[in-house]
């Protein structure tokens, strides 16, 4: 199997088998065989006198755990905690942006301000916190106390989701107890439900499952909120891909995480130390670049080149021209100190809950942001310092990519086209068959298929269908570094009826233009843009989210927070596609409910279907079905 | 002889063979105390894999076959390798000394035997022995699907011959749902 089809990961991969440094593709090479039990969800490690495992094939090894879970309420338990996993990763960064808020209405963080005081009004009036002549500090600390209520035990439903979906949504929540009691309270729910001797149903814990994911949703949409307030709501911006970013004549540092509270700091610090870098040498100055999903915040906001994301991190240092990498959390590969001691790369840790043996630290606090920005830009320009030039090998391949599609830039798009009535534009193209339908791109890459493959096929297949394509996280990343975020694309790929449509909206827009084959709306914990679209919608036309022809798909998904992601667009009525398979095969009883009995319950359901060119036809297909559904 | 034989539509890779002979041949015989030993011990039985494309990967565990003749008794210079009364081919307690040379390594056209340290310290070829202290080896006995099995080569035949024949009898009662189909039409 071929380890990647992008460009540059081709090339670094060559370096790495020549200089004999080892990738996440060579580490997964040497885990095979992986584990069975493992791979069908059928191995229980939630107490002591485990580890319980049931025989996959039913023919002569156990069918029951110790405590006689069968292999439905192990798959569901071990679903219902990966979950609960990637709602705990939202969450924190959700908290960590409401913390960063409430000392800055304490002035207690001077390097940030109120960046977007129109979202901030917005934001404000959705929750129900009136101004009445207060102080923008004071709203702040409102806003950010509110926030920090939804984490804890709660009796009201959290207000982040009953302001932010359908009333008809709402119900189905109610009816169903879908509604989380607080959103760390959410992941303590699972925890204890899916500890042994508790929950022992398999479809009770998938509905606990899907409960805590609701409190994902939750979580996010809320980070997305005071992300914008914070550091502003991203507009389009002409940005760059690939790890043909670097340069070899700057102090290359890329930011990489998930928050970008530390990393608009550096982004401000690094304008201001662009001397010291040409002072060290290097008459460029500094050059950021973003990978992963730090890097998708700080390209959205700034324009800073995306050089590449999670599964071919490693590849950044092995261009030899990568002088730092600053980490906050999530999604940072344990082996980058290791593959930097290689190299002259500073790996720094920032976070005091996310170090890395063998990396530098230095512990970030709001506080002191400016200071530790410039520390951390210093240790990079040391570093630079010791780079070896002979070891410089940048692939010589850049593509062009347009951010900063947020939803409200969508909206203001579409109000170029009808001021009074934005969204009517979208509805009268989706009415009349120019667009087809809607598909939201999420999740990571997975070492487990060749990266960006399925991203790509897939979303020409869909794109030739007259599919309106978002983007969010690593999709985003995987179609910037092949030239999917360009008006070019939808040149190329759009089928009629899509191609019209950008083309207008580009025009309207004054880019000369069609806008780009798939609109990059955010990192992955901006998923809850895509859909606040499909519930503004949805309210608009009277219905429910589950009623209209939008789709969303992980094709290449590898986190827990992609199956808590995939999980709430089930749950908000989305058919969701996943590109691998899960570790829930040991049980039917548990494929069954999340891929059939969903829809019944919640109008979502999961299609999983690792073939690029089958899973375009079955997502086709449901589009077609829900317009049928809808009479158009 | 009772020999292993496998089953590889039943192996899951979960590699327990793996671990349960490892612990067979240590000096503790236990997972905790060989984990701990210097030279740290070898396992005689490995799991592969091969993949064929995503989520197509094929997973054998690989055992020794005692094969008759067997390659690396005949490439043994020192004649260290040799056949019990009860079939099972051996390097230790024989007549000579295994000398580490490797032939044998080279000759198993099924890669079961590894060049290294045995437990008491000494560079040799480490093969399976099929567990002289046990009635059944540890793999098979760790095995959670019965992937790897103990058996005489007939009763192996035997409950693979029960098998087709399930298989073949709902052949037979597909074939008279058929005839009778036919013969009402």
């Amino acid at each position: 199997m071929e380890r990647s089809i992008s460009p540059d990961s081709i090339l670094l991969l060559k370096t790495a088998q020549a200089t004999g440094v080892t990738t996440a593709w060579d580490r997964y090479e040497a885990q095979l065989p992986q584990c069975g039990f493992g791979e069908t969800g059928l191995c229980c490690r939630h107490c002591l006198q485990g580890p319980c495992r049931i025989d996959p094939f039913g023919v002569s090894g156990p069918k029951y755990g110790i405590c006689g879970a069968s292999a439905d309420v192990i798959v569901a338990r071990g679903l219902a905690r990966s979950i609960a996993g990637g709602t705990a990763s939202h969450s924190a960064h959700a908290k960590h942006l409401v913390h960063t808020m409430l000392k800055f209405s304490r002035g207690e963080a001077p390097d940030y301000s109120i960046k977007d005081k129109d979202k901030f009004y917005a934001v404000l009036q959705r929750v129900g916190i009136t101004r009445d002549g207060k102080s923008e500090e004071e709203l702040a600390g409102e806003l950010a106390q509110l926030a920090l209520d939804e984490f804890s035990e709660r009796e009201d439903p959290p207000v982040w989701l009953k302001t932010t979906i359908t009333p008809a949504r709402m119900q189905k929540f109610e009816q169903f107890g879908l509604i989380p009691s607080g959103l760390d309270s959410a992941v303590a729910e699972v925890m204890h439900r899916t500890t042994n001797g508790v929950d022992a149903d398999a479809v009770n814990i998938l509905l606990g499952a899907i409960k805590c994911a609701v409190g994902d949703y939750t979580g996010m949409y809320l980070a997305t909120d005071l992300s914008d307030i914070l550091f502003g709501t991203p507009a389009p911006v002409m940005a760059r891909a690939n790890l043909g970013t670097l340069k070899e004549n700057a102090v290359n540092i890329a930011v990489h995480g998930h928050n970008p509270v530390l990393s608009e700091v550096i982004v401000a610090q690094a304008e201001l130390m662009r001397e010291e870098a040409i002072a060290a040498g290097a008459p460029a100055g500094i050059n950021l670049v973003g990978i992963c999903c730090t890097g998708l915040e700080v390209m959205m906001r700034h324009g800073i080149p995306t050089a590449t994301n999670s599964l071919s991190q490693e590849l950044a240092i092995l261009t030899g021209a990568l002088d730092a990498a600053v980490v906050d959390y999530q999604c940072i590969m344990p082996s980058l100190p290791t593959v930097a001691s290689h190299y002259h790369t500073a790996i720094i840790t920032t976070m005091s809950i996310a170090k890395i043996t063998g990396a530098h630290h230095i512990e970030f606090d709001e506080k002191h942001a400016g200071q530790k920005a410039q520390e951390i830009i210093r240790l990079a320009i040391e570093a630079f310092k010791k780079r070896d030039p002979a070891k410089v090998n940048i692939p010589p391949v850049v593509n062009d990519a347009w951010a900063g599609m947020s939803a409200e830039t969508i909206v203001k798009v579409l109000a170029l086209v009808d001021p009074q009535d934005p969204l009517k534009p979208l509805v009268d193209n989706i009415v009349n068959g120019n667009i087809l339908g809607v598909c939201l791109f999420a999740g990571c890459n997975d070492v487990k298929i060749t990266q960006d493959k399925t991203f790509v096929e897939l979303v020409k297949a869909l794109a030739a269908e007259n599919v309106l394509i978002l983007c969010t996280g690593c999709a985003s990343g995987s179609f910037a570094r092949h030239g999917l975020l360009t008006p070019a694309a939808t040149e190329k790929y759009a089928g009629p009826g899509l191609k019209a449509v950008l083309t207008a909206l580009g025009q309207a827009a004054g880019l000369g233009g069609p806008l780009p084959l798939a609109l990059h709306t955010g990192s992955c914990v901006d998923n809850t843009r895509a859909a606040s679209i499909a519930t503004a919608i949805a309210n608009k036309l009277g219905v429910d989210v589950s009623a209209l022809p939008v789709v969303a798909t992980a094709p290449e998904a590898a986190m827990e927070k992609a199956v808590s992601i995939g999980t709430w667009a089930v749950a908000m009525g989305l058919p969701t596609h996943v590109g691998v398979v899960p570790p829930v095969t040991g049980s039917p009883l548990v494929v069954q409910v999340l891929t059939q009995t969903a829809k019944d319950l919640l109008g979502g359901y999961f299609i999983v279907e690792p073939d690029p060119k089958a899973a375009a036809a079955k997502l086709v297909a449901v589009l077609k079905e829900r317009r049928a559904g809808l009479g158009i | 002889m009772k020999r292993l034989f496998v089953r590889p539509e039943l192996c899951t890779g979960c590699k327990t063979c793996e671990i349960a002979c490892t612990v067979e041949h240590s000096k503790s015989k236990n997972l905790l105390g060989a984990m701990m030993e210097s030279p740290p011990p070898h396992t005689r039985v490995y799991v592969e894999a091969v993949s064929n494309g995503p989520f197509e990967i094929f997973k054998m565990p690989m055992t020794c076959r005692h094969c008759d003749p067997a390659p690396c008794m005949a490439a043994c210079i020192p004649q260290a390798m040799y056949r019990t009364v009860e079939g099972v081919v051996i390097n230790v307690g024989g007549a000579h000394a295994c000398i580490a040379c490797g032939m044998c390594v080279m000759m198993c056209p099924f890669g079961m035997i590894a060049r290294a340290l045995a437990p008491d310290g000494k560079m040799m070829a480490l093969k399976c022995d099929l567990c002289p202290d046990r009635s059944v080896p540890a793999c098979a006995a760790a095995c959670p699907t019965g992937a790897i099995l103990f058996l005489e080569g007939d009763e192996f035949a035997h409950q693979s011959r029960l098998r087709a024949s399930a298989i073949l009898s709902n052949a037979k009662s597909l074939r008279e749902t058929t005839m009778t189909q036919s013969l009402e039409e």
